[in-house]
Protein backbone atom coordinates (compact mmCIF):
# COMPACT_ATOMS: atom_id res chain seq x y z
CA UNK A 1 0.00 0.00 0.00
CA UNK A 2 2.74 2.47 1.21
CA UNK A 3 4.81 1.31 -2.19
CA UNK A 4 1.63 1.64 -4.47
CA UNK A 5 1.46 5.15 -2.95
CA UNK A 6 5.39 6.48 -3.62
CA UNK A 7 4.58 5.11 -7.66
CA UNK A 8 2.11 7.30 -7.87
CA UNK A 9 3.46 10.36 -5.76
CA UNK A 10 6.83 9.27 -8.45
CA UNK A 11 4.55 9.50 -11.47
CA UNK A 12 2.68 12.79 -10.21
CA UNK A 13 5.30 14.87 -10.14
CA UNK A 14 7.52 13.49 -12.76
CA UNK A 15 5.19 14.32 -15.69
CA UNK A 16 4.05 17.38 -13.55
CA UNK A 17 7.58 18.60 -14.59
CA UNK A 18 7.59 17.35 -18.02
CA UNK A 19 4.39 19.49 -18.61
CA UNK A 20 6.27 22.83 -16.77
CA UNK A 21 8.98 21.83 -19.01
CA UNK A 22 6.87 21.65 -22.14
CA UNK A 23 5.05 25.08 -21.34
CA UNK A 24 8.40 26.30 -21.20
CA UNK A 25 9.61 25.17 -25.02
CA UNK A 26 5.89 26.36 -25.79
CA UNK A 27 7.10 29.97 -24.82
CA UNK A 28 10.61 29.54 -26.14
CA UNK A 29 9.06 28.77 -29.56
CA UNK A 30 6.55 31.37 -29.86
CA UNK A 31 7.16 34.23 -27.92
CA UNK A 32 8.40 37.46 -30.12
CA UNK A 33 11.17 38.98 -27.93
CA UNK A 34 14.30 37.93 -26.15
CA UNK A 35 13.06 39.17 -22.87
CA UNK A 36 9.39 37.12 -23.48
CA UNK A 37 11.26 34.37 -24.19
CA UNK A 38 13.41 34.68 -20.95
CA UNK A 39 10.43 34.94 -18.83
CA UNK A 40 9.00 31.49 -20.15
CA UNK A 41 12.16 29.50 -19.73
CA UNK A 42 13.48 30.98 -16.72
CA UNK A 43 10.32 30.05 -14.73
CA UNK A 44 9.17 27.31 -16.17
CA UNK A 45 12.59 25.94 -16.31
CA UNK A 46 13.27 26.12 -12.33
CA UNK A 47 10.06 24.85 -11.80
CA UNK A 48 9.61 21.99 -13.68
CA UNK A 49 13.43 20.60 -13.20
CA UNK A 50 12.07 20.83 -9.36
CA UNK A 51 9.59 18.62 -10.05
CA UNK A 52 11.28 16.16 -11.39
CA UNK A 53 14.22 16.60 -8.64
CA UNK A 54 11.72 16.01 -6.21
CA UNK A 55 10.75 12.49 -7.98
CA UNK A 56 14.09 11.25 -8.03
CA UNK A 57 15.61 12.25 -4.20
CA UNK A 58 12.10 10.08 -3.50
CA UNK A 59 13.39 7.50 -6.27
CA UNK A 60 16.54 6.81 -5.72
CA UNK A 61 17.69 4.38 -2.45
CA UNK A 62 20.41 5.38 -0.35
CA UNK A 63 21.55 8.58 1.85
CA UNK A 64 23.95 9.82 -0.53
CA UNK A 65 22.14 10.56 -3.44
CA UNK A 66 19.63 11.92 -1.83
CA UNK A 67 21.83 14.80 -0.56
CA UNK A 68 23.52 15.03 -3.58
CA UNK A 69 20.16 15.06 -5.69
CA UNK A 70 19.32 18.19 -3.29
CA UNK A 71 22.35 19.67 -3.97
CA UNK A 72 21.29 19.79 -7.55
CA UNK A 73 18.09 21.25 -6.84
CA UNK A 74 19.68 24.51 -4.57
CA UNK A 75 22.23 24.59 -7.25
CA UNK A 76 19.99 25.08 -10.45
CA UNK A 77 17.33 26.87 -8.20
CA UNK A 78 20.20 29.22 -7.42
CA UNK A 79 22.19 29.66 -10.87
CA UNK A 80 18.97 29.35 -13.28
CA UNK A 81 17.16 32.39 -12.36
CA UNK A 82 20.59 34.73 -12.03
CA UNK A 83 21.14 33.50 -15.95
CA UNK A 84 18.20 34.98 -16.89
CA UNK A 85 18.74 37.97 -15.38
CA UNK A 86 22.29 38.55 -16.69
CA UNK A 87 21.06 37.66 -20.05
CA UNK A 88 17.72 40.33 -19.78
CA UNK A 89 20.60 42.71 -17.98
CA UNK A 90 23.28 42.56 -20.71
CA UNK A 91 20.87 42.28 -23.95
CA UNK A 92 19.21 45.51 -21.99
CA UNK A 93 22.59 47.72 -22.09
CA UNK A 94 23.88 46.46 -25.81
CA UNK A 95 20.32 48.67 -26.69
CA UNK A 96 18.39 45.67 -28.45
CA UNK A 97 14.88 46.78 -29.03
CA UNK A 98 11.90 45.07 -27.26
CA UNK A 99 9.17 43.64 -30.01
CA UNK A 100 6.61 46.26 -30.99
CA UNK A 101 3.92 47.59 -29.41
CA UNK A 102 5.93 47.52 -26.20
CA UNK A 103 4.61 50.45 -23.03
CA UNK A 104 6.31 50.96 -20.26
CA UNK A 105 4.27 52.58 -17.53
CA UNK A 106 5.09 55.38 -15.31
CA UNK A 107 3.68 55.50 -11.59
CA UNK A 108 5.19 58.51 -10.82
CA UNK A 109 1.97 60.52 -11.87
CA UNK A 110 -0.39 57.61 -11.15
CA UNK A 111 -4.01 58.23 -12.46
CA UNK A 112 -2.70 60.12 -15.54
CA UNK A 113 -3.00 58.67 -18.67
CA UNK A 114 0.99 58.10 -19.33
CA UNK A 115 1.58 55.33 -21.26
CA UNK A 116 5.18 55.89 -23.02
CA UNK A 117 5.36 54.14 -25.98
CA UNK A 118 9.23 52.52 -26.23
CA UNK A 119 10.86 54.96 -28.73
CA UNK A 120 12.30 52.60 -31.49
CA UNK A 121 14.19 55.50 -33.25
CA UNK A 122 16.58 56.55 -30.26
CA UNK A 123 17.85 52.64 -30.71
CA UNK A 124 19.02 52.90 -33.69
CA UNK A 125 21.52 56.01 -33.72
CA UNK B 1 5.00 1.61 -13.53
CA UNK B 2 7.99 4.00 -12.44
CA UNK B 3 10.51 2.26 -15.26
CA UNK B 4 7.38 2.76 -18.19
CA UNK B 5 7.13 6.56 -16.84
CA UNK B 6 11.17 7.00 -16.69
CA UNK B 7 11.32 6.25 -20.24
CA UNK B 8 8.12 8.35 -21.33
CA UNK B 9 10.66 11.32 -19.60
CA UNK B 10 13.70 10.27 -21.50
CA UNK B 11 11.21 10.44 -24.78
CA UNK B 12 9.67 13.75 -24.09
CA UNK B 13 13.16 15.32 -22.39
CA UNK B 14 14.18 14.35 -25.98
CA UNK B 15 11.71 16.00 -27.99
CA UNK B 16 11.77 19.21 -25.86
CA UNK B 17 15.65 19.70 -26.82
CA UNK B 18 14.94 19.36 -30.40
CA UNK B 19 12.20 22.13 -29.86
CA UNK B 20 14.66 24.65 -28.15
CA UNK B 21 17.23 23.34 -30.91
CA UNK B 22 14.67 24.95 -33.58
CA UNK B 23 15.16 28.77 -31.54
CA UNK B 24 18.76 27.87 -31.38
CA UNK B 25 18.89 27.83 -34.85
CA UNK B 26 16.83 30.25 -36.27
CA UNK B 27 17.06 32.56 -33.40
CA UNK B 28 17.38 36.32 -34.62
CA UNK B 29 19.95 37.86 -32.34
CA UNK B 30 22.83 35.87 -30.11
CA UNK B 31 20.35 36.56 -27.01
CA UNK B 32 17.97 34.37 -28.55
CA UNK B 33 20.24 31.19 -29.34
CA UNK B 34 21.83 31.51 -25.38
CA UNK B 35 18.09 31.89 -23.42
CA UNK B 36 17.67 28.23 -26.05
CA UNK B 37 21.30 26.89 -25.27
CA UNK B 38 20.55 27.46 -21.36
CA UNK B 39 16.83 25.51 -21.88
CA UNK B 40 18.74 22.66 -23.55
CA UNK B 41 21.50 22.47 -20.79
CA UNK B 42 18.80 22.17 -18.08
CA UNK B 43 17.46 19.36 -20.53
CA UNK B 44 20.78 17.57 -20.94
CA UNK B 45 21.14 17.61 -17.12
CA UNK B 46 17.66 16.08 -16.45
CA UNK B 47 17.78 13.70 -19.13
CA UNK B 48 21.24 12.46 -17.64
CA UNK B 49 19.19 12.04 -13.98
CA UNK B 50 16.42 10.02 -15.47
CA UNK B 51 18.63 8.01 -17.19
CA UNK B 52 20.04 6.28 -14.05
CA UNK B 53 17.52 4.62 -12.45
CA UNK B 54 16.90 2.85 -15.81
CA UNK B 55 20.33 1.69 -16.03
CA UNK B 56 20.95 1.10 -12.37
CA UNK B 57 24.07 3.41 -12.51
CA UNK B 58 24.22 5.27 -9.44
CA UNK B 59 26.94 6.88 -11.15
CA UNK B 60 25.02 9.29 -13.27
CA UNK B 61 23.83 10.98 -10.50
CA UNK B 62 27.88 12.19 -10.05
CA UNK B 63 27.53 12.81 -13.76
CA UNK B 64 24.60 15.16 -13.59
CA UNK B 65 26.23 16.78 -10.91
CA UNK B 66 29.57 18.12 -12.41
CA UNK B 67 27.57 18.92 -15.58
CA UNK B 68 25.16 21.24 -13.45
CA UNK B 69 28.67 23.15 -11.60
CA UNK B 70 30.19 23.06 -15.24
CA UNK B 71 27.38 23.87 -18.12
CA UNK B 72 27.05 27.89 -16.88
CA UNK B 73 30.59 28.93 -17.28
CA UNK B 74 29.92 28.83 -21.07
CA UNK B 75 27.32 30.99 -20.93
CA UNK B 76 28.77 33.93 -18.70
CA UNK B 77 31.79 33.63 -21.03
CA UNK B 78 29.90 34.14 -24.01
CA UNK B 79 28.04 36.98 -22.16
CA UNK B 80 30.83 38.76 -20.91
CA UNK B 81 32.02 38.38 -24.70
CA UNK B 82 28.63 40.34 -26.02
CA UNK B 83 29.30 43.21 -23.63
CA UNK B 84 33.05 43.98 -23.39
CA UNK B 85 34.12 42.85 -27.07
CA UNK B 86 36.81 40.58 -25.98
CA UNK B 87 37.06 38.01 -23.40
Amino acid sequence: MVELLREIIITALLLGGLFFLAVGALGLIRLPDVFTRMHATGKCDTLGAGLILAAMFLLVPGLTDKVKIALMGFLIATINPVMAHLIALVTYNRGQPPAKGTWTLDYYDYGKDNRNEYNFEEEDE
Amino acid sequence: MVEQVLTIMQFGLAALIILAMIRAFTGPTAADRLVAINFIVGQVILFILVSSPLHDLGLYIDVALVFVLGAFIASIGVLKLLEEGKL
